[in-house]
């Protein structure tokens, strides 16, 4: 049969010589490599007491934006939830009232803002669609827990800390991945 | 028919078709339909005198009739040239046309504030979707948008004046479905502002149709205001015995509530029928409306990502299966999330939801 | 009466011998599947338990206490009787072979000389032979009562295993046989000590190498160890005899395991290696500067890093060799090993022949 191409390399098989058929040579070859090995160096990391450092691209746990004067980023525009494929968010918004200026930053707030951590496959599709800049996907894990209830997560649970008022809370939360989405 | 109407051949983007006399390029471009269509932002078939302000419906006549074959010298307002015997049009395929519309969009949106992510016409916009075609990524624009005023225009309209295109298509409605216009274009060039004079509410019984005919989200329905997010909604066609209107709309819900009601939309986004205010204001109930089904939605729009057309409710084969038991549910939603609360009836509330609307509720649970 | 004149000291000496390596035997077998995975683990890069206890020292109790906790399941299929018995069996076998091996020279107490052996028969290694393959039904009551078609395969594939390599095994040692005269393991170890070089020189892995090769071999395939573990085989029998089996009767097959690795262990030092022989040290001068006892203990210490090493080894070969086809497996044990014990066994008897005229 013609070959399809000119790079085919025939390959001659031969029968094993003695020392081959004998298999202890590779056998002991073999038990050198595994030996050695027990002197490399371990790829393990144990994770509570040392903790693998994050790519910068890490999609963790979302967090809610809030402006420089606290004030609330999220205008519950729903592009977010309507981004997300695994249909894990979802909101209600309301009407800023006169005396709220200083929660909301726009006429339109999330009054309700709920994302289904069990739902949730931490795609960041919630980021890159958010016009707001109001929510991003922070550094850490979303915790475990015993109750399906408990990874309903409200806006309490994800809304940043406040900037003037809780000052080393938010400072926290602001991750290097915020600072970089600002530049 | 004793008289037989004189038909002309007109050729469109290189697509012929015979129309009779008078009608406007636009119009035969829509009747050939798909990509020749150029957009139209002001130009409005149901009212008479629409057209010729917005620009963005410019087309380039490379020749003007059988008998005068000269190409037109600038491009021309589809919407009102009429069509000559011979005409050769080009929409689509001229970079002439393509050119001037990014040129007209940027205009457009020169002094638009960009808020859609809180603007309740997001999704069912024109200069959305015309921004998506033909937009730039920014704008060339230095200066501080112009901010006006808040006019209130009553209970049921809402205006937000900086998003106004000033398509004059709201005024022709009230014009010619109500006795008395009491809004208009108040000042000249820059400050021209859609308002009433010395506040007055708009209160006609059609005059709900203004929001129907409004390209953007300039004026809105306050009582849909906030509510949700149309493309969130489900759009169901709906009728009910009307005293006033042809009583056919199209009803967008969540799950049983009805957030909503507009009239029905053709595929140009033109009202059908209009419907009058009691229809678009006050029947705000399922029970209200005989429901015929999903309302068609181009799967170019975001709001087909619900995919209600066509769609079927799976049987619930549980206790069929299981003689007769009821399925055990283990969890029920509204324990857990606040979203949906099922004491809040959004449909009820007039206006806007409020903190009020919420903190309430929370007080009662 | 003076026949059933029964020495109630030798009783309880060998009664506490009997309790002292059971217990032995099954703490080492514990810890050796804390070393297993230790061992995997170095050589796979990893780390290892190292949860419970310092070090993961107590991971053996803990795996051991979640055996105990697991549902005991019986199938309905099963016969209940060898159901149970298989496991039990398993175990009774991997820890009976351990009365003949000599554990050290013996140690003098209260003025009683007592031998660190729990019977020095003098057909010991017949013994060994014997009970071994007894213990090929643990396997196959196990795999047959089971009910199920892969367990029962894996019966099969074991015992017919350890069969054809039982033979490999006892040509191999019938070289050695030959050379030593005795079937006792004890007389074994002491001829061994009396070789050159503080006894280095009489261990019969010098003079039968080939036999040792061929005896560890089949060693390997009667403990069922990787590349010769074809009854467990995970991938293609889901674990093969003990798939049905669950809590401490699971434990149990799996703990036989490493105690018969163990017992293999001690059986080829004992055989190949001198036993309790420390090597480039005379034990008798030692004994008279250091007592009795404490040379004992050191030998004792002596056969243990030799067990310990084979231990190591057992790892060592499972972490490097993958599994035979069970043609290769056949095709290695009838027309390789058994040919080649037979010219091992042949080659030896002319060798004592030459030098014995």
């Amino acid at each position: 049969m013609a070959s399809l191409t000119n790079r085919v390399k025939v390959l001659e098989q031969q029968p094993l010589s003695f020392m081959e058929r004998l298999y202890l040579p590779a056998i002991f070859k073999g038990m050198a490599i595994t030996f050695s090995h027990i002197f490399k160096k371990k790829a393990t990391i144990r994770y509570p007491e040392e903790k693998r450092p994050f790519s910068p691209v890490f999609r963790g746990l979302q967090v809610l934006n809030r402006d420089e004067e606290g004030r609330e980023n999220c205008t519950a525009c729903g592009l977010c939830a309507v981004a997300c494929p695994a249909e894990a968010i979802t909101m209600e918004g309301a009407e800023r009232q006169k005396n709220e200026e200083h929660l909301y930053r726009e006429e339109k707030y999330a009054a309700k803002y709920e994302i289904n951590m069990l739902r949730c496959i931490f795609c960041g599709l919630c980021e890159e669609a958010c016009p707001k800049d109001a929510i991003y996907l922070s550094e850490t894990f979303a915790p475990s827990n015993f109750t399906r209830k408990s990874f309903i997560y409200s806006k309490d649970e994800l809304l940043i800390p406040h900037p003037i008022n809780d000052k080393e809370g938010y400072d926290a939360a602001r991750v290097s991945r915020v600072e970089k989405l600002k530049k | 028919m004793a008289e037989e109407v004189k038909k002309i051949k007109v050729t469109i983007d290189n697509i012929s078709i015979d129309v009779p006399m008078g009608t406007t390029i636009l119009q035969a471009a829509r009747m050939i339909g798909g990509d020749v269509v150029p957009p139209a932002m002001c130009y409005y078939t149901k009212l008479e005198g629409s057209g010729g302000k917005c620009r963005t419906c410019l087309v380039e006549v490379s020749k003007g009739s059988e008998a005068d074959p000269r190409p037109m010298p600038k491009l021309v307002a589809s919407c009102r040239t009429g069509v000559m015997d011979g005409m050769e049009v080009k929409n689509m395929t001229s970079p002439k046309v393509e050119d001037a519309r990014n040129g007209v969009v940027e205009f457009l949106l020169l002094n638009h504030p960009l808020d859609c992510p809180i603007c309740d016409q997001a999704g069912e916009c024109h200069l959305q979707d015309l921004g998506y075609e033909h937009g730039k990524q920014g704008t060339r624009y230095e200066f501080k948008r112009r901010t006006f005023d808040k006019h209130d225009l009553g209970p049921y309209i809402q205006l937000h004046m900086t998003r106004c295109i000033l398509c004059y298509r709201c005024v022709f409605t009230a014009d010619q479905l109500t006795n008395k216009r009491v809004h208009g274009i108040l000042s000249r060039g820059d400050h021209s502002e859609i308002a009433t004079h010395i506040e007055k509410a708009l209160d006609n019984d059609f005059i709900g149709n203004v929001i129907d005919v409004c390209p953007v989200g300039a004026l809105t329905d306050k009582t849909f205001r906030f509510k949700n997010r149309v493309w969130f909604t489900k759009p169901v066609n709906a009728h009910r015995e009307c005293k006033c209107c042809s009583g056919k709309v199209t009803l967008w819900q969540r799950g049983e509530e009805v957030l909503r009601v507009t009239a029905r939309k053709d595929q140009w986004g033109e009202v059908e029928d209009w419907i009058c205010n009691e229809c678009r204001f006050k029947k705000k109930q399922s029970a209200d409306w005989t429901i015929e089904g999903p309302t068609h939605v181009s799967r170019h729009s975001v709001i087909s990502q619900g995919h209600y057309e066509g769609m079927k409710k799976p049987t619930e084969t549980f206790s069929a299966v299981h003689e007769g038991r009821k399925p055990k549910l283990l969890m029920d939603i509204h324990s857990v999330s606040e979203v949906n609360d099922p004491s809040i009836d959004l449909s009820a509330i007039d206006g806007p939801a409020t903190s009020a609307t919420y903190n309430h509720s929370t007080k009662k649970s | 009466m003076e026949m059933l004149q029964v020495d109630m000291m030798l009783i309880l000496e060998k009664l506490l011998l009997i309790g002292g390596i059971i217990t032995f035997s099954l703490v080492i077998a514990m810890y050796t599947t804390y070393a297993e995975r230790k061992v995997a683990a170095v050589m796979q890069d990893r780390v290892g338990p190292n949860r419970a206890g310092p070090f993961g020292l107590l991971q053996p109790l803990a795996d051991g206490l979640k055996l105990f906790f697991k549902e005991e399941i019986i199938p309905l299929t099963s016969n209940k009787l060898l159901f149970v018995m298989g496991p039990a069996l398993s175990m009774v076998t991997a820890m009976l072979t351990s009365a003949v091996i000599p554990w050290g020279s013996s140690i003098h107490i209260f003025g009683r000389e007592v031998s660190l052996q729990i019977a020095d028969v003098n057909i010991g290694i017949l013994y060994v032979f014997g009970v071994v393959s007894l213990g090929v039904y643990g396997i196959m009551i196990g795999g047959w009562s089971s009910n199920n078609k892969f367990s029962l395969i894996a019966a099969v594939r074991g015992a017919s295993q350890i069969i054809s390599y039982e033979l490999a095994m006892g040509l191999s040692l019938i070289a050695l046989l030959m050379m030593t005269g005795s079937l006792s393991m004890k007389t074994i170890v002491e001829q061994q000590m009396s070789g050159g070089w503080g006894g280095f020189l009489g261990w019969n892995v010098l003079y039968q190498p080939l036999g040792f090769l061929i005896f560890l071999i089949c060693v390997f395939a009667e403990c069922n160890r990787t590349p010769f573990d074809l009854p467990e085989a995970e991938n293609e029998l889901n674990f093969g005899y003990h798939q049905e089996y669950s809590s401490m009767k699971l434990g149990f097959y799996l703990f036989a395991e490493y105690v018969n690795m163990f017992i293999s262990s001690a059986v080829v030092s004992t055989l190949f290696f001198g036993g309790y022989d420390i090597p480039f040290v005379n034990e008798a001068t030692l004994a008279l500067s250091w007592g009795d006892n404490i040379v004992a203990m050191l030998g004792f210490v002596s056969l243990f890093s030799k067990i310990a090493f084979f231990l190591f080894l057992f790892m060592w070969v499972r972490w490097t060799i993958p599994r035979f086809r069970y043609d290769q497996l056949m095709d290695l044990g009838w027309k390789k090993l058994i040919p080649l014990a037979l010219a091992n066994m042949i080659i030896t008897a002319i060798v004592i022949l030459w030098f014995n005229k």
